[in-house]
């Protein structure tokens, strides 16, 4: 069988909602986390997928890609600097505890 | 022959990604989560491998299972609470229903789009090719980037000071 | 072709030799995977080869620095000493602790290993002699060694105990320090090479790169002793820190999984260091493959004779050194050779001259400036402390073993020494029971008897040894030289019973007194001549 761009594309989209429904759904803001960057790691499949069917010499879905990996980065220290934060002060990491300002 | 192996390779590391981030969502044991996770960036590695971007999975695998993964490692280690356990929300069942729909969407447009496909092979070198099209065409964006990384560790060191 | 174009190629002709075969009978795709697979199993085998040889130089290398012979009893010079650990660690019983995780703990050594066995793939032993010569080589090893990492994590959380978690931590922050630099030391290199592959790199080496990159060089090598947690930085593995920290409940082969590991990647970065900056294969009149062997021995032994020199750095000097010292240094290093390639692309060799000038300014203008740690420091002598030590032990391989093979050759005591066994004279000896009052343990047992002619003599003598503890005043109270002290120091007996001497073995005599004994000078009969 020849491999496409349906199925990287897929494959993609299976991963984000993965990462999606984990995101959506779990308590402990660190695993959060971890699914926010299978969502980044779908999207970056799909930008190289689109890269290499598309326009193969431009290679600009690489580059995007290498940004994406860069914010991702910043984004997991900056995340994990809050969470220390609010660990330090609350002694847990139960999204559903932290709800002081909910109405 | 070489599109039966390519399909073989691209089948195994489709399975074991979705497989590892399904563990990630699954399982309980937080730890294990954060060893799956880093499996699956070894994994989508692999499928940079298979749509040749060699640069790319390399660096995929020096930031995200090397860096990344190590961070929240860090972060599960520093932050254990007594249950020990990454349990289920309250939103359990509509994030089901909402990402299977946004599923069934993205599966619908994936396939019943026309692509324009091109039928060029791919670069053999991708590192050449992005180092010049960063350093030429998106040097500002590399540029802010940085300053992005530079706010970043700002950030992180002055949240996580001792007072 | 003639023979000696057979030696020089004798990889990549043997390597078409099993393809040709291989494809003869079995279809093309079978033969790619046998042929990898082969290739995975040349590897294996050349790592564990090479680590044992290498157990042996560096147990024998290590001693010889310290003045010592290293183990030399199993096989002639040793040379069985590593079979003999191997054995010895696959013999011992695997204790797993009860509650940790079972899994994580079984895995943690293979992902602590595996990474480094990968990086080989990319090692140019020669032009054609590698399993796969990517285009993105270094970046490839650099990406595949951030793994190990993970792996020391799991080894950590999997001994569920707290001290190996907090040395499992500190480990990995020492790794993702160290690992900047590295990674930054490189960049020199592959911008003056032009390319990421090894093979590229090896062949644009028209002088090494050493003399264009020497604090690149510097940089790299002191990045991966870090990494490799050996000594001077081996704060994480040594016995008496945090009780050998992360590997503290591994035992048997897991254990050696570790050691075989840290050794693997030992030989890795003597390999990247050969192959990046001192020119490869390339040399003289040897085959190449050869010529690279012995330039990743020149450079293992450069790291055993570091670890045999400095002692060890303390945590926070560990960090402080990698991001307030190493960091700047090698953006700098970059930044110095980025203005060299500008100005002059083909690099003439003056440079190399400017390069080693400049590396060896900064590092001392460096230190200068960011005052590390606490402590004078002199005037400009830096570094100078450092390359005395190691002038001292690479001095130290040529002098003498201080070791005394002991079932062979006897220790020689020292002249003060007061001794060991006790020689009874009987005819000096006259019962005036001095030395049984004088001994504070009631050591000396000993019975008289008077005859008819008022003369005493001893009618028993026991002095029981376990008891004594060679404190000499019996032989200060005799004042008639009859007891004496030996040196002889093999008095070790299996049973308690036969350490109480009695007369029989008491007059037998000492066969080298020792500086208490208070013999006669020069055994003239007649002349009473003593020595005090």
């Amino acid at each position: 069988m020849n491999i496409g761009l349906e199925h990287y594309l897929i494959l993609s989209a299976v991963l984000f909602c993965i990462g999606l429904y984990g995101a959506l759904s779990k308590r402990n803001a660190v695993v959060i986390l971890m699914c926010i960057e299978v969502m980044l790691n779908a999207v970056n499949i799909a930008l190289i997928a689109f890269s290499r069917y598309v326009v193969p010499t431009m290679l600009t879905g690489h580059i995007f890609a290498i940004f994406v990996m860069t914010v991702a980065a910043a984004e997991v220290a900056v995340g994990l600097a809050i969470i220390f934060t609010i660990y330090r002060s609350r002694q847990t990491v139960d999204v559903e505890q932290i709800d002081l300002m909910k109405w | 022959m070489t599109d039966l192996g390519f399909a073989i390779a691209f089948w195994i590391l489709a399975v074991v990604c979705v497989g590892s981030a399904l563990a990630i969502v699954l399982l309980r044991n937080v730890f294990r989560a954060a060893l799956f996770m880093v499996l699956c960036f070894v994994a989508i590695a692999g499928v940079f491998v298979t749509l040749n971007a060699d640069f790319l999975a390399a660096v995929q695998i020096l930031i995200y299972a090397g860096a990344i993964g190590i961070l929240l490692i860090f972060g599960i280690m520093l932050t254990r609470n007594s249950e020990r356990g990454s349990p289920s929300g309250r939103l359990r069942i509509p994030a089901l229903v909402a990402t299977g729909l946004l599923l069934v969407t993205f599966v619908y447009i994936a396939l019943n789009t026309t692509w324009p496909l091109s039928s060029q092979p791919p670069l053999e070198q991708t590192t050449a090719g992005i180092a010049e099209a960063l350093f030429n065409r998106y040097v500002l964006p590399f540029e802010v980037a940085s300053v992005l990384l530079l706010a970043a560790i700002i950030g992180a060191i002055a949240l996580v000071r001792e007072r | 072709m003639s023979f000696w174009d057979y030696v020089v190629n004798l990889f990549p002709n043997l390597g078409s030799l099993i393809w040709g075969w291989l494809l003869s009978i079995v279809p093309w795709w079978a033969a790619y995977l046998i042929m990898g697979l082969v290739g995975i199993i040349v590897i294996l085998l050349f790592v564990i080869g090479v680590v044992i040889v290498l157990i042996w130089v560096e147990r024998r290398g290590v001693g010889r620095f310290q003045i010592r012979l290293g183990p030399n009893r199993a096989g002639p010079e040793g040379i069985f000493q590593p079979f003999a650990d191997v054995i010895k660690l696959f013999l011992k019983e695997d204790v797993v602790p009860a509650l940790s995780d079972k899994w994580i703990h079984w895995l943690a050594p293979v992902v602590v290993f595996v990474p480094t066995l990968l990086a080989f793939a990319v090692i140019p032993l020669q032009d054609g002699a590698l399993l796969a010569d990517l285009n993105i080589g270094i970046l490839y090893i650099v990406a595949v060694t951030t793994l190990t990492g993970i792996g020391i994590f799991m080894a950590g959380w999997g001994s569920n105990n707290k001290y190996s978690l907090l040395a499992s931590m500190r480990a990995v922050a020492q790794m993702v320090s160290y690992e900047v630099p590295l990674v930054l030391s490189l960049i020199g290199v592959v911008m003056i090479a032009g390319s990421l592959s090894m093979v590229s790199i090896v062949h644009a080496q028209g002088l090494p790169f050493i003399l264009f990159q020497p604090l690149g060089c510097l940089i790299y090598f002191i990045s991966a002793t870090a990494e490799l947690n050996r000594s001077p930085m081996d704060l994480l593995e040594a016995e008496s820190e945090i009780v050998a920290g992360y590997n503290m409940e591994y035992s048997s082969m897991k254990w050696g999984l570790f050691f075989l590991g840290e050794f693997a990647a030992a030989i890795l970065v003597s390999a990247i260091i050969a192959t990046l900056f001192l020119g490869g294969w390339q040399g003289p009149w040897l085959p190449p493959y050869l010529w690279f062997i012995v330039k990743t021995f020149i450079v293992y032994f450069v790291l055993l004779w570091m670890r045999s020199t400095l002692p060890r750095l303390r945590v926070d000097q560990l960090m402080g050194f990698a991001w307030k010292f190493l960091f700047p240094l090698s953006l700098i290093n970059i930044f110095i050779i980025g203005i060299e390639l500008i100005l002059w692309p083909s690099l003439p060799w003056p440079l190399s001259l400017v390069n080693i000038g400049l590396a060896v300014g900064l590092v001392i203008g460096w230190s200068r400036l960011f005052k590390l740690g606490a402590g004078e420091y002199r005037e400009w002598g830096y570094g100078l402390g450092i390359a005395k030590g190691m002038a001292l032990t690479f001095i130290h391989l040529f002098r003498k073993p201080i070791t005394v093979q002991y079932p062979e050759q006897k220790l020689v005591m020292p002249s003060r020494l007061r001794g060991y066994e006790f020689g009874w004279d009987q005819q000096r000896c006259t019962a005036c029971q001095l030395c049984a009052n004088a001994c504070p343990h009631g050591v000396i047992d000993m019975t008289i008897a008077i005859d008819e002619k008022r003369k005493r003599r001893v009618e028993k003598l026991e002095m029981d040894l376990g008891r004594c503890m060679f404190c000499g005043l019996c032989i200060e109270a005799c004042n008639r030289q009859a007891l004496t002290m030996g040196m002889d120091y093999e008095t070790a007996t299996y049973r308690r019973g036969d350490l109480i001497m009695d007369m029989s073995k008491l007059s037998r005599g000492v066969s080298q007194p020792s500086a208490y004994a208070r013999v006669k000078k020069a055994a003239e009969p007649g002349k009473e001549g003593e020595e005090e």
